[in-house]
């Protein structure tokens, strides 16, 4: 079990579901926490479980509470702009749904298939294939408009 | 698009889990599964121990200030929930005994484990009191970290807690949990109690279910949006945990107030905020008139003398920014306040 390894993995999928590495963080340090409490085992697909689990939540809150969320600016900071603006790839990425982001994720870096994204997060095979195909083509189209743009 | 599928795969793995985070979550060992069952294990052994002699004093020639000091090292069984300290730190000792809990003194843990090599820095407190099951608390200042027992109850994750000791309530700390351990930062005195006869901890009553309001203060300075904000307790210096900023407030250039993420122990605490910046942390601090962004500063106490010696990371209306070591960020916020000044060097 390589601890670091693990949480480097965390932190990636967290930023998939989230977009955002200060969100990300908080994500992280929650399902770290939970998966230590609960005695759960140390790997990837739990620890993905427990992120994704209390992603799940905040966004249900956040819903609920518009209130809450006062009329600030971004809370993207320095760091998410060195992160996000320094590659236009990310800049693509950020513009793909969630379940888009999290779908390559899981399958072009963690190597899971179809079928086993399927099984882990409890959703039809051909919804994760068509995931998996509209962020690969919104992406090649951003990307396309985006270096004509920049000549 | 196997070309893109690398450059995505690229963009993944060029992202990288913040070190302060890091370091808080491996902190301590994961502690799961069986090794749950081999600690439970070891502490019937300990209780099994407790009733023996637990300490043998073993007299050798160590270095200690110069080489061939003669000092006292003892050797005891520690108590499981202790082994998250590592060898070589100062430690808080104290003896548990039928309930009770004697503070024997800061002591230097020599090694860690099933049974633990204390150097005795403080032999008389060392021999005052029976010491019954040993306990180890991390010495940290003023405050100590302490591990606390399952039957404990403290809220989960970053929450307030209170400890209930003959009906006083004081407010402590709550630790990220680390390896399956929940630690809190109290005074020793605190953690005597919690230690002793009929501790309980109960979670406190968050300001909101999932926020908590601070109001900063002109000094802070923190003008500009950025993503990672710290909190001290001004009185002890403790850092009250590293919190992102989810919404805030700009009165001006200044910023006012933030709503930060859970539950936090603000209610009876002055407290400041600082921006975290990895190994550093940014104060804000009044300063003389004409102090430019990137000039050296001593930082000077209330009494005149030279806390630290410091570099200007920004200028603003009623003060500077200057970037504080991490490690010498308590010293330098229990120090902030209207007569700490930052001087240009001459």
């Amino acid at each position: 079990m390589d601890l670091p390894d693990l949480l480097e993995r965390g932190f990636r999928y967290a930023v998939a579901l989230t977009g955002d590495p200060a969100d990300a963080d908080d994500l992280l340090q929650d399902g770290w926490a939970a998966v230590l409490a609960a005695g759960g085992p140390m790997t990837a697909p739990y620890l993905f479980r427990s992120i994704r689990s209390r992603w799940i939540d905040r966004r249900r809150r956040a819903e609920a509470r518009p209130l809450e969320l006062l009329d600030v600016e971004s809370p993207v900071g320095p760091e998410a702009e060195r992160l996000i603006l320094a590659d236009a790839l990310w800049a693509g990425l950020l513009t793909l749904s969630p379940p888009e982001r999290e779908a390559l994720f899981l399958h072009l870096v963690e190597g899971w298939t179809a079928a086993e994204i399927a099984a882990r997060l409890e959703m039809p095979r051909n919804t994760v294939l068509s995931h998996l195909h509209r962020g690969r083509t919104r992406l090649r189209a951003w990307l396309a408009d985006h270096l004509e743009e920049a000549g | 698009m196997n070309d893109l599928d690398d450059e995505i795969r690229r963009a993944f793995l060029a992202v990288e889990v913040p070190a302060t985070t890091r370091a808080a979550l491996l902190e301590a060992p994961a502690r799961t599964g069986w090794t749950r069952w081999l600690l439970a294990a070891v502490a019937l052994a300990t209780v099994g121990l407790a009733a023996a002699p637990v300490a043998d004093v073993v007299e050798s020639w160590l270095p200690a200030g110069f080489v061939g000091a003669r000092v006292e090292r003892v050797d005891v069984p520690m108590d499981p929930m202790d082994t998250w300290i590592p060898a070589g730190a100062e430690v808080r000792v104290y003896g548990v005994d039928d309930g009770w809990a004697v503070d024997h003194g800061v002591q230097r843990l020599v090694s860690s484990g099933e049974r633990a090599a204390l150097d005795l820095v403080d032999a008389a407190a060392w021999r005052r009191g029976p010491v019954g099951t040993v306990r180890l608390a991390r010495a940290e200042g003023p405050l100590v970290e302490l591990a606390l027992r399952p039957e404990v109850e403290v809220g989960a994750g970053w929450a307030v807690s209170y400890v209930d000791v003959e009906g006083a309530f004081q407010p402590i700390e709550v630790l990220p949990t680390s390896g399956g351990l929940r630690r809190v930062r109290v005074e020793p005195r605190v953690a005597l109690e919690v230690m002793g006869r009929d501790a309980a901890c109960s979670p406190s009553e968050p300001q909101s279910s999932s926020w908590s309001r601070v109001e900063l203060r002109p000094v802070d300075g923190l003008g500009e949006p950025h993503d990672r904000v710290e909190l001290y307790d001004q009185t002890t210096g403790m850092a009250l945990g590293p919190f992102h900023r989810r919404s805030y407030q700009l009165d001006g250039a200044r910023l006012a107030w933030a709503d930060l993420s859970g539950w936090m122990p603000i209610q009876h605490r002055e407290v400041r905020a600082v921006l975290g910046t990895g190994d550093f942390v940014g104060l804000g601090v009044e300063a003389s008139d004409g102090v430019a962004v990137g000039e050296r500063v001593d930082l000077f106490a209330p009494e005149g003398a030279v806390l630290l010696d410091l570099e200007v990371l920004d200028v603003f209306d009623g003060g500077v920014r200057v970037a504080v070591p991490r490690q010498d960020a308590p010293v330098a916020v229990r120090a902030s306040g209207p007569n700490l000044r930052a001087v240009r060097r001459p």
